[in-house]
Formats: C-alpha cells, sequence, structure tokens
C-alpha cells in the first residue's frame, strides 16, 4: 500500500535523519529538522482551529517555508492549495473564496499584498507567518514563523486515508475563472512512486526545483524527491529569471536531475558562456509542457553526452501519464519528440468523435485512467462530469477515464503523437491557458461589445497571446488600460502581448467571429 | 512614451514604477524585485524591452544580471549608466 504523503518525509527521517531534505541558497534542513518543523507547524494550525478536510493556503514564493507548509498542512490533515505569488488580488480573491480557505501560510515579503487581500471580505481568519506587528487587523490571528517555532513537535495523531484530499492544484479555466483540480493522498503518492520508478530517483539524487509550486511540474520535486529520500535545491526566483544563474547554480549545486519546460533549457543553452559550464553531474533531463525544438534538444544532447533525457507528458489532472526516453535516432529531423509510452501506472483510451477506438496512426482523443488521477475539480460536479469517461466491463464495475482533451494518435510501437488539441485550450512558453477565459474576462469590459483571444506568430516565429476587442458604438479603450484590465484578472503570463480594436471583425458564414482568419491576420510576418 | 530631454533620476524611478503599475506590480523603490516574487520571466522580460524602448538603450546579454535590476533604484542607476 501507498504511505500518506506526509509519511514520505518520517520515513527518509528514519532512515536518514541528517540527510539534507532541502537546500535554498545557503540554507540546508535536514529529513530531520524537516519532520520537526512540520509537525510544530501542523500543530500551531490545529490550534488555530484547521480540522481534516480544510483547505489552508501556501501564499510563499520560492523559500524554505514552502516544504516545511506542504508538510505540515498534511500532518494537520488538511489540504494545502498553493496561490501564485505573482497573481493579481482578484485572483487570489477568488481562489480562496472559491475552496474556502481560513489559514494562510505566508511570509512576512507578502505584506503588501496581504495588507490588500485583507481589505477585502476573503473570510480569512489566520495567517501563519507573518509577525502580529506587520499586519494589524483583528480578528485575524496571526503567528509569526518563529513562534511556529516554538510549538510543540510531536507529531499529531491526525486520523487520515490515502482517499483524504492532499491538494488542490488551481489551473486557467474556460468560464473566466480558474479551476482548482482535487488531488489526494493516493494520486499524489502514486505519481512520487512511479515518477520515482520510472525515473530511478534515490537518496544521492539532487532535484532542482524549476517550477513553481502552483504549477504541477513541481510535485516531481515536492513529493517525488522526499518519497525517496532524495536532495531538492529551491532554485531562487533571481536564477529563475535570469539565464546566467540558473546555468552558474546547475554546476555549483551538482544537480543531478532537472525538469523544467523546455524554454528555460533553450534560453541557457543561448548563453555566449554555456560551453565553460561544468555540467557533467547531470544524469537525467526531464522536460515537459511544450515540445522541445529538435534542433535544441540535439544541442543539449551534444553538450552532455553522459546524460538521459526524457519528455514528459500527462494533463495536471492525471499527473502524468506518459514518458519517452529520448534516442539520437528519436531527434535526427525536425520531427517532434512523441509523448512516448503510457506509463505502467495508466491505462488509456483513443477515441473518434464518434467514440470508438482509432486506428494506428488515426488521432482521436487520449483518455486515461490511473491512480495518479484526480477526484475531480472543487465544486464543479458538472464539469468534473464532462470530464470523465466511465466504462463498465463487468455488471456494477466500472473504470473511470480522463477525458485529456488532447488528440494523439498512436503507432505500431505503441508511442503516442500529439496532433493538437480538441478544445481552445494553448500552451504558451508552457503555460497552460484556455483562450475562452480570456475571452470571457474581455468581454465583461463595459466598453467591448464582443472578444476573441487567439494565439499569433511573432517575428522570431514564437507564438504570444493577440486580444481583438470590437468597441461598443461610441465608446473608447485604449491598450495600456485594456492590458492593465486583463492583469487585474491574470497572472503576466497569461495577458495578451498585443491588443487591437479594429471597426469589425472577420466572420465565419455561419456570422461567428472568424478567429483562424484573425490569427493570420495579427502574425508578426518578420 | 517618448523622451526628449534627459530626466533625472527620481523622474526614471517614477517612470519605472508606473511601467510596472501598468502590469498589476505595486513597487516601492527599494524594494527587492526577486525576494516578493510578484515579478514573473515575462513580467521582467516586458520592463527590459520597456526600458530599451524608451531610454533609447541596447541592453546587451551581458547586463541581465540581477545586479542591474534588483530594485527600481538600481534600474534607474543602470538607466543613468548607460546613457
Amino acid at each position: 500500500m501507498l504511505p500518506l504523503i506526509h509519511r514520505f518525509i518520517d520515513q527518509a527521517a528514519d532512515q536518514n535523519p541528517h540527510h539534507p531534505a532541502f537546500i535554498f541558497q545557503e540554507r540546508s534542513l535536514s529529513y530531520g529538522d524537516l519532520v520537526l518543523q512540520a509537525n510544530r507547524l501542523a500543530n500551531v494550525l490545529i490550534d488555530l482551529g484547521v480540522r481534516p478536510l480544510d483547505r489552508v493556503g501556501i501564499y510563499l514564493t520560492k523559500s524554505m517555508e514552502i516544504p516545511v507548509a506542504i508538510y505540515g498542512i498534511l500532518k494537520a490533515g488538511a489540504a494545502y492549495v498553493p496561490i501564485d505569488p505573482s497573481a493579481p488580488l482578484d485572483r487570489v480573491d477568488y481562489m480562496i473564496r472559491d475552496c474556502g480557505i481560513t489559514h494562510l501560510v505566508s511570509s512576512p515579503v507578502r505584506k503588501r499584498a496581504l495588507h490588500q487581500l485583507l481589505e477585502r471580505d476573503t473570510g480569512l481568519k489566520a495567517i501563519v507567518g507573518v509577525d502580529r506587528e506587520l499586519l494589524e487587523t483583528d480578528p485575524l490571528t496571526c503567528l509569526s514563523w518563529e513562534e511556529v517555532l516554538q510549538a510543540d513537535s510531536e507529531d499529531p495523531p491526525v486520523k487520515v486515508t490515502d482517499q483524504d484530499l492532499a491538494y488542490i492544484m488551481y489551473t486557467s479555466g474556460s468560464t473566466g475563472h480558474p479551476k482548482g483540480m482535487m488531488h489526494t493522498h493516493a494520486s499524489g503518492a502514486s505519481y512520487a512512486h512511479y515518477s520515482a520508478m520510472t525515473y530511478g530517483v534515490g537518496p544521492a539524487d539532487r532535484l532542482g526545483n524549476h517550477s513553481h509550486l502552483h504549477f504541477d511540474m513541481s510535485t516531481f520535486e515536492f513529493l517525488t524527491g522526499p518519497s525517496r529520500g532524495a536532495t531538492t535545491i529551491i532554485i531562487p526566483n533571481e536564477a529563475m529569471l535570469f539565464p546566467t544563474r540558473l546555468a552558474d547554480l546547475v554546476q555549483n549545486e551538482k544537480l543531478t536531475f532537472w525538469y523544467s519546460v523546455p524554454l528555460a533549457l533553450i534560453q541557457m543553452l543561448a548563453l555566449e558562456d554555456i560551453g565553460n559550464r561544468d555540467w557533467s553531474s547531470l544524469r537525467w533531463i526531464l522536460f515537459g509542457g511544450e515540445p522541445f525544438p529538435p534542433k535544441y534538444l540535439r544541442l543539449l544532447m551534444d553538450m552532455l553526452p553522459g546524460a538521459r533525457f526524457s519528455n514528459v507528458y500527462g494533463p495536471a489532472e492525471v499527473n502524468q501519464c506518459t514518458y519517452f526516453h529520448v534516442t539520437r535516432e528519436s531527434v535526427q529531423g525536425d520531427q517532434p519528440v512523441p509523448l512516448g509510452r503510457v506509463w505502467e501506472g495508466a491505462e488509456s483510451r483513443i477515441l473518434n468523435g464518434e467514440g470508438q477506438p482509432v486506428r494506428p496512426g488515426e488521432p482521436g482523443e487520449l483518455l486515461i485512467r490511473s491512480s495518479t488521477m484526480m477526484q475531480g475539480y472543487w465544486g464543479k460536479p458538472d464539469l468534473t462530469e464532462k470530464s470523465i469517461h466511465i466504462e463498465e466491463p463487468l455488471p456494477g464495475f466500472t473504470k473511470r477515464f480522463y477525458r485529456t482533451g488532447d488528440l494523439v494518435s498512436i503507432d505500431e510501437k505503441g508511442l503516442l503523437a500529439f496532433h493538437g488539441r480538441k478544445d481552445r485550450q494553448v500552451k504558451i512558453r508552457g503555460y497552460r491557458i484556455e483562450l475562452d477565459e480570456l475571452e470571457n474576462i474581455a468581454s465583461a469590459f463595459d466598453e467591448v461589445q464582443e472578444a476573441a483571444v487567439v494565439v499569433a506568430e511573432q517575428a522570431g516565429g514564437d507564438k504570444e497571446l493577440v486580444a481583438v476587442l470590437l468597441l461598443k458604438e461610441g465608446r473608447n479603450l485604449d491598450s495600456a488600460e485594456a492590458r492593465k484590465r486583463f492583469a487585474d484578472h491574470l497572472s503576466a503570463y497569461a495577458v495578451p502581448k498585443r491588443i487591437y480594436f479594429p471597426a469589425t471583425l472577420p466572420r465565419t458564414s455561419s456570422g461567428k467571429i472568424d478567429r483562424r482568419q484573425l490569427a493570420q491576420e495579427y502574425a508578426e510576418t518578420a | 512614451m517618448e523622451i526628449t530631454k534627459m530626466p533625472d533620476k527620481s523622474q526614471i524611478e517614477s517612470e519605472i514604477q508606473t511601467h510596472f503599475q501598468g502590469e498589476g506590480i505595486e513597487l516601492e523603490r527599494d524594494e527587492d524585485l526577486f525576494s516578493s516574487g510578484q515579478v514573473d520571466s515575462m513580467a521582467l522580460m516586458q520592463a527590459v524591452a520597456h526600458l530599451e524602448a524608451t531610454y533609447g538603450l541596447k541592453i546587451p546579454p551581458g547586463d541581465l544580471v540581477p545586479e542591474n535590476f534588483r530594485t527600481v533604484e538600481v534600474m534607474a542607476d543602470y538607466v543613468i549608466q548607460r546613457r
């Protein structure tokens, strides 16, 4: 049986209490100390009224407090909800209300945002990690990290089973608001198990945590790493923002695993002095989120002849479901790298428009059934039901498949290839964005009659978001103001790069906005 | 925005703050951009492009280091030194 997620650190501490669990800048936290700190936080949360199944927000940027928050919240029997620290307040406010967060784990660097948040009626009762003097608002309770470290370090006796809620991950939702994916201890621990097995993660490994906590890729470092007693190096924001610092960190921290979107690797490859870095400690490079252009992948493989390379695929709803170990032969031409094989923990179907299985080579929608799969979307039973396909192979015995919305084909060898989306979800620089969410936000602007958001090519060949807004008669809006309004609801990566206000929109014969035409019209031709 | 006369440091600072505000990011002049986590890579790239366009600079890749962008003040110093 798989253990509860928070038992990962207890087991690692039993085996090797002094082994570093997490490293952030100059600080190192051993498994033994992580257990003590997580227990203390759990006891504090329980004292503050947190009960099993409660949702506790993590409003932290890259820092050593993140693993303490994750494991402390789980040890209190509650579920953690990562909140993007770069998200605008409206979005943070929405998530807090949406899943009823009353307790938040944060830090003094979020002071301004917390002040502004508390001016709203969010229902927050307590914030842990912030001194009382910083936020003088009754009846809110504040408790500093120093106070947490004085609390009782006994493992709290809380009843949790593997079917209980462990974390909720928010992602772009087509309605204009983000949607929360509910993962259980079982789905999170299964992902940790299968990923550790697929890539042979062990205690000697040093994982570089590139992805922010609110993206599902980070579960590899925050769950898989501890499940095998490995060391995770939390990459500070500074290094995230400057490729030269990132390249130094890979060398200095002697990372053995790297996992990110391709862009982060491509940016480092573009550094003039990249050849001077010693990256020989890297034994496995994982990438996912979007296709890796083969020409860059070949460069990277030339640079690191001793390392292995793998394409990772799987919507956050199922964590991961396929793997592909890249070979020289598979990146000879310009053909995209395959999504790979469905891994041991999952069963798949590829169905055509009529719900029938496709033949090899024929594209259809990928459905996945797996122990790593989410339970559903928070508070959205209709959406959950629509995303689930049920088979009943035996009377009363059912199989639940998640409809990924991804169109794939399978070849004779069992390798999956990606063909696009069924809906209007896009990936920009590896970020998952629903174009309908952006259109719904723009349609709510007072001045806007109709809104279309499309992905257009920019001069360098990269893709970017372009909003085309048809204004109501006699109304005015400029692009700076429109950008500001988008930014009030969306993280920076999802704000349209270019905004236009044409007098008319192109239409299809049925009168719908011709979005394909718009994408061509607004492509920047070099 | 077109700048014809060389602005002083304080003007550059307010102008940079205004740029970030337009992106939904509030920053004090001496606030560390990186530790608070509110500036992501997209916002940083846009700030770089903005400085180049507004002050007629070409920022070489070698200058894209945290030391030149840590705070609004530091960015203004960098702009003055590069002009």
